[in-house]
């Protein structure tokens, strides 16, 4: 079974680049441009992995972490990446709730295994299936 | 209905009401204060005529502003504030007045009629030249505070202090913000490189053809955000160089209408994927001297700020000239601008918070970048906006014109940049509506065959704004909407026929003159012809051909426009035929002289209009009667042995002729000429009531120079006036102790009746109050007031005991004090009476004299009562003579200067002046003698003791009824306290306030950088990101060329990722925003993990890596994070400006007790001697070294973190072979480091 993710991005190119990326690594891959989509969508796609950018419109990343966390009780990987690259900002995204952090551009190289990594962790009966981007 | 007019001209602001000409309809009386005009010089006349540009001043632009303004508002039907305006009016309504400044506000406000066109404008204007003269005297200001602070020791030592500490927050400031803005320069210009060449690779790569669609899209994705990122930066530079000063208009003659549609129609794309309709509505205009790269930079923000926050509707650009101006307009049907934000919206960095907008990108440069644009291009930006309405952005430029255009203007690059952007807002695949035209031309479809919609719409759309109405009744309810400029008519319709709507057409006013083409699908002659007999102005037969179509309906656009301005002119033609024809007959029936032809028998043979109305009757009741019947007796006896003389003696007779039954006066010549006399009347009336009023007014004059009281005021003017008017009666009304009402004070009869005192008697027993009856009216309009027939007014009071004593008309004079009326004059006559304006003149004159008559003896009355004030008032009052003895010195003045009363008297006034203010009190009293007006003003007083004492003092002079200056009295209040009070205030004000500024704007670019970083780094994701994904060949095998080109592209982007880090590592130190939190490290584990670090990239360039070890557990306290940074950075260099097979060697040592230091050496290429100096500034890269491989930043970096850390940094170096870096940093941290 492939490991699911759901991208949450506002940007256009930016969540079409993170979507080709892991889709190429071998993840089910859904996408939201909004954190009231990515509610939304949550109960449908039951993700593994929200990686999620922080500085969304309207409801912001940190406080779609904490609302995931809140509602799901931990049992959805959460990750946060950004552009705003400024101090404190790591440390916020796991105050809210968050697994991993990546600070953009993100390195498509390293990523896809990152992510994999924590998903495993998390899901064990899921790393025993085959996995491309090892 | 109250006299509104008359309400109008009261109301104490300064409204000018102008029609559509500029000619000027009505003003207040406060504007015709404030020009020195009368009414009647302006009512009627245009504006500009009459308020002509100062011609002794070159740069009187008022009239030129207002002018911009006027039409603005005709145009807009808005209403447009103007700026802050220098107007020169002339002082005195002479020709020759001399012009005075005046600083005005104004405001022009459109009035609509009902159909929303502009019918007038209403000029406000806030006065304020007294505002920006008043100034105090500034050399007194200055010795005022150099005494102070010589008196106050200590609080100006304090003061001192603070005033040092404030100039050092204001240059801390300045000097912060000038840092960062050499830094934005250089930044941006050395962000441009690697994206330039980013740029190339990816063209050149998108112009092959070999790619799939999937790899094409990504590489066109990686183009438009290097394009964005490029416009970017250029923001950024254009910001910096307006900064720095270093941007100037370069004006060129262009076709600022050509640029203006090819900016827009770059954006058409976009808007229109957007779901909005780009309206570009351009006048032609002349050639004009511009500087294009301006206007493009300022219309593209305009364009990109609209599109950006409007959702549905439109984006309009409207363009146009006028008067060496031009003016462009963007409006938008977006969110609108809250009123809260519009102080801020043109500031840098400024972004509106919380906005629906289609992407929270910005750098909240853009508007700021429009303002600094047009205002250097001499201009203005307005804004108008309604939230959720849209908002219009009004940019006018002052122009001149040119002769020529050059060939061609070149559109920069930046359109591009605006539009990539622009287009990255809109998710993508999404279709885009149909392309509609922007031509001016709307053309209205009446058809209802749905395929015969789309082809006309095909054919018509690339040429004509089109709408469609399928059916009879869409068609009619569209005729209630604005006319199109063409419809085009099926004659066949389901419903109603097209005939018929054509009748419905031409019944519209507004639609009768469009040009209606019938559309027809039958043949036949006939039903053609009834199209045309019926009003269609040309017909069609399907199938048509294209373009014979486009041909008809261009050619019957034009005919039609022809048509509706040939009838406009001879609409104008008519009326002014029309007026001219009313002017004559109005000069005919005009003619004031009466003119009657007699015979022997003084019989009347013929007379004109003007001579019936002297006789009182109709012209047939006249012709063929004598002369002694038409007359009273009494008139006739008057004027008798004049005819008769003129008659038989052949020869001219003129005399006076006065018509006891009428009051009227006529100056006759009579012609004997044999058997007929001919006699010319004119009516010399009012002459002789004037002559009559004349010596009245004399006489009154005269006796109050005797009178007493009011009561002898009062028989004055009664028997005076009532005399020269010829009145029955007279009657003095004074306002009652309460002011609520007038009562009878005083009377005088000239003719003797009874009825004549039971009318006084009536009178004796009312109260009037305002606004009822004569006095009452007279008393609100302040003015002579007068009833022509009593019996026909129904709201006078006494009408029937009037008529009973035979009185018929009546007029009335206020006086007026200082509070409001006092009193009314109220006179009646057996005849009706309506004044000539002269006469009402003349009244009002002798109104204003007893009005004075009373004043005076008011005054009287309130000198006595001032002495009393004045002896118990709290402050110094001292009365001098106009050379500045002193005559008056109250107690107050004694508790201030120290001197006694007995003392000060006779002395001169300098006795309490300070030396040296002697000249400026000398020269202020001279002016203040002369009548000039004084504010109250600061200023220090000497007292008897030598000490100075600070006042307020108040100067003012004391006249007499002639206006000569017999005193000047001067008023002062002790300021010792509030002084010290206030100074201490005014300076902690200022420094709070340079404080909040220098922590604002430190916050606004503490922000900005923030958000720099995260936009450069968003577009960097996409461009590195799929560069890496393509290069991996994840999407496809990619053969040698393209891999090394994207290579190119990878290498380009993560360079340019170092730079902004580089960049944004700079600026925190700068900003003061780089936090350092030490602990205690061992520098040996340091080294070794840097070394391990960059072993990989040593490697790969084949040097060697070498670190020599401390001795013992060196142990310092110090940030790991920064300390590592700048070992990586050094190595790193070492590593990068190296030779194959050199080395790098890293070592530690101690620096006597409290330091200790870490050189790191290379035998690579060395750094000349000349270029040592500057080897840490940004930006400063070897001219021998690599291209490409260094930031520039990386040594500027370091050296600042060094120095953030308590440390140094110094380099040794030969050429060719090799360099050594020395850092000492402290062992316990920066100085005052708190050790844990």
């Amino acid at each position: 079974m492939k490991p699911k993710i759901l991208i949450v991005d506002d940007h256009p190119t930016n969540l079409k680049l993170a979507r080709e990326v892991l889709h190429a690594a071998g993840f089910e891959v859904h996408v939201a441009g909004s954190a009231e989509e990515t509610l939304s969508l949550l109960p449908l796609v039951a993700p593994h992995l929200v990686l999620l950018d922080i500085a969304l419109p309207g409801m912001d990343g940190l406080q779609l972490a904490e609302t995931i966390r809140a509602r799901h009780d931990g049992s959805i990987v959460i990750a946060a990446m950004t552009a705003h690259a400024m101090k404190g900002d790591d440390q916020r995204a796991y105050d809210a709730g968050c697994h991993a952090y990546f600070a953009k551009p993100i390195d498509t190289r390293n990523l896809p295994a990152r992510l994999r990594e924590l998903v495993d962790a998390r899901f064990p009966h899921l790393a025993t299936h085959e996995d491309p981007a090892r | 209905m109250p006299d509104f007019l008359r309400i109008f001209e009261r109301t104490p602001g300064i409204f000018l009401v102008l029609d559509r000409e500029f000619r000027m309809v009505a003003a207040t009386d406060a504007r015709l204060a404030a020009t020195g005009t009368s009414r009647e010089q302006i009512v009627g006349r245009n504006l500009f005529d009459l308020f002509p540009d100062n011609p002794a001043d070159p740069e009187a632009s008022g009239v030129g502003n207002l002018r911009a303004s006027l039409e603005r508002v005709l145009e807009s039907r808005q209403p447009d504030a103007m700026p802050l305006q220098r107007y020169d009016v002339r002082a005195v309504p002479l020709p020759d007045a001399p012009f005075e400044e005046r600083y005005w506000s104004p405001l022009n406000v459109p009035v609509l009629n009902r159909d929303g066109e502009v019918e007038f404008i209403i000029h406000a204007v806030d006065d304020v030249t007294e505002f920006v003269r008043a100034r105090p005297p500034e050399t007194e200001q200055e010795q005022t505070n150099l005494l102070l602070k010589a008196r106050n020791e200590r609080l100006g030592a304090e003061l001192h202090r603070r005033t040092v500490e404030l100039q050092r927050a204001n240059e801390a400031l300045k000097s912060l913000d000038e840092a960062k803005t050499r830094f934005f320069n250089s930044a941006s210009h050395e962000l441009r490189t690697p994206l330039t060449l980013l740029l190339g690779p990816l063209e050149d790569l998108l112009g092959r053809a070999d790619w799939d669609e999937d790899t094409r899209r990504q590489l066109q994705l990686m183009q438009r955000n290097a394009l964005r990122m490029h416009k970017l930066v250029n923001s950024l530079l254009d910001f910096a160089a307006i900064e720095t000063g270093r941007v100037k208009p370069h004006r060129l003659p262009v076709d600022l209408a050509a640029i203006t549609r090819e900016v827009a129609e770059g954006f058409r794309p976009a808007i229109e994927k957007a779901g909005l309709e780009l309206r570009v509505e351009l006048q032609s205009a002349p050639t004009v001297e511009v500087d294009p790269s301006i206007w493009e930079k300022i219309l593209l923000n305009l364009l990109s700020n609209a599109l950006k926050f409007t959702w549905e509707g439109h984006i309009a650009v409207r363009f146009r000239a006028a008067d060496h101006h031009v003016l462009l307009e963007v409006e938008d049907t977006g969110i609108g601008i809250p009123d809260t934000e519009r102080p801020h919206l043109f500031t840098r960095f400024h972004r509106v918070a919380e906005q629906r907008a289609r992407t929270r990108e910005g750098t909240g440069i853009g508007l700021a970048l429009v303002k600094e644009l047009t205002e250097l291009h001499g201009g203005t930006v307005a804004l108008e906006s309604a939230v959720g309405r849209g908002s219009i952005f009004r940019v006018t430029l002052p122009a001149a014109p040119a002769a020529e255009p050059i060939a061609l203007y070149a559109p920069s690059e930046a359109p591009r940049g605006f539009r990539s952007e622009a287009e990255s807002w809109f998710p993508e695949d999404q279709p885009t509506r149909d392309a509609q035209s922007s031509a001016e031309t709307r053309v209205l479809v009446v058809e209802d065959n749905a395929d015969m919609r789309e082809h006309l719409g095909r054919v018509l759309r690339p040429h004509h704004a089109v709408e469609f109405a399928p059916d009879g009744p869409q068609a009619l309810e569209r005729l209630k909407g604005p006319p199109a400029d063409l419809v085009l008519l099926d004659v066949a319709l389901p419903g109603i026929s097209g005939l018929e709507l054509l009748q419905h057409i031409r019944r519209q006013a507004n639609w009768r003159t469009v040009p209606v083409i019938v559309l027809t699908a039958w043949t036949e002659e006939s039903i053609s012809l009834a199209g045309l007999a019926s009003g269609a102005d040309d017909y069609i037969e399907k199938p048509f051909r294209p373009r014979d179509m486009l041909a008809r309906i261009d050619a019957h656009v034009r005919l039609a426009r022809l048509r509706n301005a040939s009838a406009a002119r001879e609409r104008s033609l008519r009326m002014e035929a029309e007026s001219s024809r009313r002017t004559i007959e109005a000069v005919l029936a005009g003619a004031t002289d009466g003119f009657v032809l007699l015979d022997r028998e003084f019989r009347v043979l013929q007379l004109n209009a003007r001579e019936a109305e002297i006789l009182g009757r109709p012209p047939e009741e006249v012709f063929g009667r004598r002369m002694p019947d038409l007359l009273s007796p009494a008139a006739w006896q008057n004027a008798a042995p004049h005819l008769e003389r003129a008659m038989h003696e052949r020869r001219l007779v003129t005399f006076d002729h006065f018509l006891p039954e009428r009051d009227a006066w006529l100056e006759k010549r009579a012609y004997g000429l044999g058997e007929e006399l001919g006699v010319v009347s004119v009516d010399i009336t009012a002459r002789k009531r004037l002559e009559a009023m004349m010596a009245a007014q004399h006489a009154i004059s005269r006796g109050l120079i005797e009178a007493a009281d009011e009561g002898a005021l009062a028989d004055l003017l009664l028997s005076e006036l009532g005399r020269a008017l010829r009145a029955d009666v007279g009657a003095y009304w004074r306002l009652a102790e309460d002011s609520r009402a007038l009562r009878l004070d005083r009377e005088r009869v000239f003719r003797t009746d009874e009825q004549i005192d039971r009318f006084i008697e009536f009178s004796r027993r009312l109260e009037i109050p305002p606004g009822h009856s004569l006095p009452g009216r007279t008393w609100i309009t302040r003015d002579v007031t007068w009833i022509p027939v009593l019996s026909e007014d129904r709201g006078f009071l006494r009408r029937e005991q009037a008529i009973a004593a035979g009185l018929v008309g009546a007029i009335a004079f206020p006086i007026v004090l200082r509070e409001g009326v006092g009193s009314v004059v109220e006179l009646f006559f057996d005849r009706r009476f309506v004044p000539e304006p002269q006469l009402v003149r003349t009244l009002a004159g002798v109104a204003s004299e007893a009005g004075q008559f009373l004043r005076r003896l008011q005054a009287e009355q309130a000198r006595r009562q001032f002495a009393l004030i004045v002896r118990s008032s709290q402050e110094a009052i001292v009365a001098t003579t106009p050379t500045g003895v002193i005559t008056s010195w109250n107690p107050g003045a004694e508790r201030l200067y120290g001197y006694r009363e007995a003392e000060a008297l006779g002395r001169h006034i300098d006795l309490i002046i300070p030396d040296e203010l002697r000249d400026d009190v000398r020269h202020l009293r001279a002016r203040v003698a002369d009548g000039e007006r004084s504010e109250p003003f600061e200023t220090v007083r000497r007292r008897k003791d030598g000490t100075t004492v600070p006042v307020t003092m108040s100067i003012t002079a004391v006249t007499d009824d002639t206006g000569r200056t017999v005193a000047i009295a001067a008023i002062a209040r002790d300021l010792t306290e509030e002084k010290r009070r206030v100074e201490v205030e005014r300076h902690m004000l200022q420094l709070r306030e340079a404080n909040r500024r220098s922590e604002e704007a430190n916050r606004l670019k503490s922000d900005f950088l923030a958000h720099m970083s995260h936009e450069l780094r968003t577009p960097l994701n996409g461009i590195i990101g799929f560069s890496e994904f393509l290069v991996d060949e994840k999407v496809g095998p990619l053969n040698d060329r393209q891999k090394e080109f994207l290579n190119d592209v990878l290498g380009s982007g993560r360079h340019l990722l170092r730079l902004i880090n580089n960049i944004l590592d700079l600026s925190k130190v700068e900003a003061g925003q780089m936090e350092i939190l030490p602990e205690w490290l061992a520098v040996d584990a340091a080294i070794t993990d840097v070394v391990n670090s960059v072993r990989p990239v040593a490697e790969k360039a084949e040097i060697s890596v070498i670190a020599t070890p401390c001795a013992g557990e060196f142990r310092v306290y110090h940030d790991p994070v920064k300390f590592r940074q700048i070992l990586l950075n050094l190595v790193s260099n070492g590593i990068q400006f190296n030779r194959p097979r050199g080395e790098v060697r890293v070592s530690c040592s101690p620096a006597g007790e409290d330091a200790f230091e870490i050189a790191v050496s290379d035998t690579g290429i060395g750094i000349s001697p000349e270029e040592l100096p500057g080897l840490f500034r940004e930006f400063r890269q070897l001219r021998n070294a690599p291209r490409g491989r260094g930031t520039g930043l990386g040594l500027a970096v370091t050296k600042r973190l060094v120095a953030l850390m308590g440390g140094t940094i110094r380099v040794e170096s030969e050429p060719d072979r090799g360099s050594r870096f020395f850092v000492r940093l402290p062992i316990r941290g920066p100085a005052g480091t708190p050790l844990p």
